[in-house]
């Protein structure tokens, strides 16, 4: 069965089965996962030589390495024999991998170094021919993405118009390069474009967030009651799109005079015994993070102060890690900080993250109720068209940012 | 006046917080600590200071009054859906004390029970204790979840 996916997306609402048809699921992981660039690590989790991660492009599971030579490789994570993982291990430092099943050997680089017992293998068996399957990889600003199309665009033409908001973003290293600092990592019960929508969703951020809120001093409260303010969501082409919430800490460089908001008071006393006044002032400004969200076609967002990352795991299971930020070298007060603020809102006992989760999994529920039903992105509307260049930009609270990401997936599953 | 805590002073508090969270009398269990107290639920447990590395849980006492304000209104979504706890903390061994203060190490089993749903939690707990004018209080309660490596969904009860 063929399914007309370019009609189940409109301008202004997708359909359900998006949500919850397994057919489809199966064709995203084809035709999205294993056709654009998926994002699988940040530099700083693989700085040495020998240094790995295991992730996932789509389902599949896949290494992320550097090799002696500092270039880093993406290695589906499947010996060529008889299929077995090579690695199981999350991190670590490795001269290469071994399959434990029968014992072959491979490099750094995914080439097969050797195999138990060759002679048992006819004169012809080339081993140039069964290294580990290399994936195409490219970086832009420490953020590392791999695609199994060898043919299709560069990343740099993939980020587009996204990758001065990534530089933005990384301005929160406050004079000391980014590096990520630990994880949450939980599932829900719901399809992965649900998470997809909702890193551009401020409208959601007052009625779910409410005990967050409630929680913060009045500065911070009134900081995170953006709905009515200036900020905006903007479409940035390819699927991505960026959500200013708190437009004053968009340029986290900009407005260093401005002053210390009372619940960074403590932490900017302790960082004036070390460091000047102008130094202190970039520091805070950036421990608390940028004030927008970018989304970046189709798994990772740039929230904040953290990575989120999403990974589809079946039409009705997604899991999501929330990656925390430190500033690499950074004086610890300051990251300690970061780390406070990550804990308070993310996580499984963060007082965000909890009622995220609740909203999605009833989203999922909710929609096996009225199969021909469709999902309303029709907010804000009236702004598509009237950004720059003539882009499609609404208030902060505009769907504008969910219809980029469905245009993309229409243009790559139609295709 | 002697200050010290036996180890059954010890084992009789932890079992009555335990009583306290599973009837989710937040109000009382904020009474159980010094003010200087601190309930971590980490994630890398061999750290060498939690401080220095993400937990799902660094509390101080402002951020215990705070999560127990959330858990106890009814503007969380995940919160107000509670789930069913059953919780069992036993194996208690002293691994401390000096000073008027006791260390214990114990086994948590705790049971969920939430939308038609049964969850074990289960966890180690490292708790230390000190008499302060008379009534025992937390000093330092860190609860390492066997599963706190790979992902775990929400928890909208304290461990």
């Amino acid at each position: 069965m063929s399914l007309d996916y370019g009609a189940l997306v409109a301008d202004d609402r997708v359909h359900t089965s998006l949500y919850n048809d397994p057919d489809i699921f199966k064709a995203e992981m084809d035709r999205i996962f294993r056709r654009t660039w998926v994002w699988v690590a940040h530099a700083s989790e693989i700085p040495n030589p020998g240094d790995f991660v295991t992730t996932y492009v789509g389902r599949e599971p896949v290494i992320v390495s550097r090799d002696r030579k500092g270039e880093v490789h993406v290695l589906l994570n499947r010996c060529r024999h008889r299929a077995a993982t090579v690695c199981e291990a999350r991190r670590g430092n490795a001269k290469g991998f071994v399959c434990p099943y029968h014992g072959w050997t491979y490099k750094q680089d995914g080439a097969l170094r050797g195999v138990p017992y060759p002679r048992g293998y006819d004169a012809g068996f080339d081993k140039a021919a069964f290294g580990l399957v290399s994936l195409r990889v490219e970086d832009y600003a420490g953020l590392i993405f791999a695609t199994f199309d060898e043919d299709g665009p560069s990343l740099d033409d993939f980020l587009g118009e996204a990758k001065p908001w990534i530089d933005l973003f990384m301005k929160q290293g406050g004079g000391y390069p980014v590096a990520v600092g630990g994880e949450h990592r939980f599932s829900f019960p719901g399809n992965w474009k649900i998470q997809l929508e909702n890193t551009t969703d401020a409208y959601h951020f007052p009625v779910v967030h409410k005990t967050f809120l409630t929680s913060l001093d009045s500065q911070a409260e009134d900081l995170f009651s953006f709905l009515g303010g200036d900020g905006f969501v903007q479409d940035l082409g390819n699927g991505h799109s960026v959500m200013v919430m708190i437009p004053e800490l968009v340029d986290l460089d900009a407005n260093l005079d401005e002053p210390i908001p009372d619940r960074f008071g403590a932490l900017a006393e302790e960082l004036r015994k070390t460091h000047s006044e102008e130094e202190v002032r970039r520091i805070v400004r950036a421990v608390g993070g940028t004030g927008f969200n970018l989304n970046l076609f189709p798994n990772l967002a740039c929230s904040m102060a953290f990575f989120r990352v999403l990974r589809p795991v079946s039409v009705n299971e997604t899991e999501i890690r929330h990656i925390a930020l430190q500033m690499d070298g950074g004086p610890k007060a300051a990251n300690q900080a970061r780390l406070r603020l990550h804990e308070h809102f993310q996580g499984p006992m963060g007082f965000g993250t909890p009622d995220d989760a609740d909203a999605w999994e009833r989203v999922q529920r909710g929609s096996q109720a009225g199969p021909d039903l469709w999902i309303m992105l029709n907010r804000g509307l009236a702004g598509d068209g009237t950004g720059p260049g003539g882009s499609n930009r609404g208030d902060v609270s505009a769907e504008t940012g969910m219809r980029a990401s469905y245009q993309m997936w229409k243009r790559m599953m139609a295709a | 006046m002697n200050n010290n805590i036996s180890f059954d002073e010890a084992i009789a508090f932890v079992w009555r917080e335990a009583d306290l969270l599973d009837r989710q009398d937040y109000d009382a269990w904020l009474d159980l600590w010094a003010a200087d107290g601190l309930y971590i639920i980490p994630i890398e447990a061999d750290a060498d200071d939690y401080a220095d590395v993400l937990n799902y849980i660094y509390d101080d006492a402002d951020m215990r009054r705070m999560r127990v304000a959330r858990l106890t209104s009814s503007a969380s979504m995940s919160a107000s859906s509670v789930a069913e706890t059953v919780r069992t903390v036993s194996r208690f061994v002293q691994t401390g004390g000096e000073g008027g203060e006791i260390k214990l190490r114990a086994a948590q089993h705790l049971a969920e029970y939430r939308r038609h749903t049964h969850r074990l939690v289960p966890a180690n707990l490292d708790v230390e204790l000190r008499r302060e004018d008379g009534a025992i209080k937390y000093v330092r309660k860190v609860v390492t979840l066997a599963s706190r490596k790979d992902g775990i969904q929400g928890i909208a009860y304290l461990l």
